[in-house]
């Protein structure tokens, strides 16, 4: 090991960062040399000096600061509070009571603003993502690129599906343009189209426009998504088929908000209630074991309704 | 030679048991325990507030640098995955606060050669010991000499420069920890330590 190497090392020598090899080296060159020995003791010196300018903290101020921070977290964690529950305690957020109906109509609002507004954001990420370059958006325009791959000769095979947009507007009564918010409403990649589409949907009636709001309600993997066609097949309510899909998400939807609202749309038409004997057995099942205060009772005033279950019950 | 064996054992067995702990601690911040938050701020928070008081030179801003620190750790907590070490990832936010400042500043103006303290402005070279000092004057003179050319070469280290010779020479951070908290390598941690360390010997080579 030369001198210069030795000297340009001394520091991390010092600091005990050099790997054991190195270390050794040092050791071995400081042993034979006294002009390094003498770098090194000036090393030594610098470091001295450098850490006696080193001031430790005034104890007061320790102190401050660790009451000042008390009481800061003492005011984030009552405001952060409902956020929290929000998200890590879904379920005591959908627990509703039954003096809590404005808490419900805002979580179903919340739900159905959560699903436009993610549908609205997954349906820019690409933008975002190709923000960072130049000119990629205007490139790529509406396309996609399906697959890239070397073809061996340097040149490179690049598979585009272009997408041309256009527009289309008119009424549902338009066969058109209803077939196309009959797609919409099937969007896999936008929880915000579906939702829009839905809403649509919902002024409309006809057994294709039920088959497709009974498919969300059943098959969405969004909540909001199914929350608002379960709002939409109101209209549909007294039909046997849209009856026996709502008692369906009775017993299966794992979102208690749906839950009550499938047991509200069962409810409205309170005035000409027909349960069918399923239907009145799910409800009969949930007055006994549903946890949410709220759901049972409302199972309670439809089997009350329908006095025939209720007489069974 | 058994009992350097057995001691060695009882320390990593000593690590280890911290590191559980620290684990059970983080754990339980996590669910809200603002008990086991406050024994994790107390763990680090000496150092996280000596680390920003001696880079900033400043009780206000330490100040600051601790509560952001701390409250972005309380925030960022139930995130915490145990990817890296707790520490490595609380010094990664207090670095990049300390960073934010000493950036600020720079563009703001040079450093003050006073301090602030809670008692008003106080010239830096106050805080240095100077324990020989009284009985020789000559050697006062030139220890405050050192100390200022010190500060001056800690001032006109890059931010980055300095906060790495801040973490290994005065917290004694190993320059792998350091990279982490920087999110840089090893080895670019290493490189900026040893153009500090090259800029203080340069500056000092005349006095010692």
């Amino acid at each position: 090991m030369s001198c210069h190497d030795a000297q340009t090392k001394l520091s991390f020598y010092l600091y005990g960062e050099l790997d054991f090899a190195e270390e050794e080296a040092v050791e071995q060159h400081l042993a034979e040399c006294a002009f390094c020995q003498q770098a090194l003791a000036r090393e030594k010196t610098w470091h001295t000096a450098a850490s006696a300018g080193y001031r430790d903290v005034p104890l007061d101020l320790l102190a401050e600061c660790r009451e000042d921070l008390r009481h800061t977290l003492r005011a984030e964690a009552a405001a952060e509070s409902p956020r929290r529950r929000f998200s890590f305690d879904w379920g005591s957020l959908f627990r509703i009571t039954p003096n809590r109906w404005s808490y419900q109509l805002a979580l179903g609002s919340f739900l159905v603003f959560l699903g436009f507004a993610g549908g609205r954001l997954v349906n820019r990420m690409p933008d975002l993502n190709f923000g960072s370059g130049p000119n990629t958006a205007s490139l790529l325009g509406g396309a996609h690129i399906r697959d890239i791959q070397p073809s061996g000769d340097g040149q490179v095979r690049i598979l585009v599906d272009h997408v041309d947009q256009r527009e289309v507007v008119g009424t549902l009564r338009d066969e058109n343009v209803k077939r196309w918010v009959l797609a919409a409403v099937q969007d896999p990649n936008d929880p915000g189209i579906r939702v829009d589409s839905v809403e649509i949907l919902a002024n409309d009636g006809g057994n294709d426009v039920r088959d497709a709001l009974l498919d969300r309600v059943e098959h969405d993997p969004n909540a909001a998504v199914r929350l608002k066609a379960l709002e939409a097949l109101q209209h549909f309510s007294d039909d046997p088929v849209t009856r026996n899909a709502i008692v369906s998400v009775l017993q299966r939807d794992s979102e208690p908000a749906l839950r009550a609202a499938a047991v509200d749309v069962l409810a409205s038409a309170n005035g000409k209630l027909v349960l069918t004997p399923e239907a009145a057995a799910t409800l009969r099942q949930l007055a006994r074991s549903e946890r949410d205060d709220y759901l049972r009772l409302r199972c309670l005033q439809i089997l009350q309704a329908d006095h025939d279950a209720f007489g069974i019950y | 030679m058994e009992t350097q064996a057995q001691a060695v054992g009882l320390l990593a067995v000593g690590a280890a048991n911290a590191r559980t702990d620290e684990r059970s601690l983080i754990r339980a911040a996590q669910r809200g325990d603002s008990e086991a938050f406050e024994q994790l701020v107390r763990s680090y928070d000496t150092n996280v507030l000596r680390m920003a008081y001696n880079l900033l030179h400043s009780e206000e801003d330490a100040r600051d640098i601790y509560q952001e620190a701390f409250l972005r750790v309380f925030k960022k907590l139930p995130e915490f995955r145990f990817d890296s070490a707790f520490s490595t990832w609380l010094y990664r936010i207090v670095a990049n606060l300390c960073l934010d400042q000493i950036r600020k500043r720079k563009v703001r103006k040079e450093e003050n050669p006073s301090v602030e303290t809670s008692s008003g402005e106080v010239d830096r070279l106050q805080f240095v010991p100077e324990s020989r000092a009284d009985v020789d004057p000559q050697r006062q003179l030139l220890s405050n000499e050192v100390n200022t050319r010190i500060h001056e070469v800690l001032n006109s280290l890059s931010p980055r420069e300095r906060l790495v010779f801040e973490m290994r020479h005065y917290q004694g951070m190993r320059l792998r920890a350091i990279g982490e908290a920087l999110g840089v390598t090893e080895e670019a941690a290493k490189n900026c330590l040893f153009r500090a360390t090259q800029k203080m010997r340069a500056a000092l080579g005349d006095f010692i």
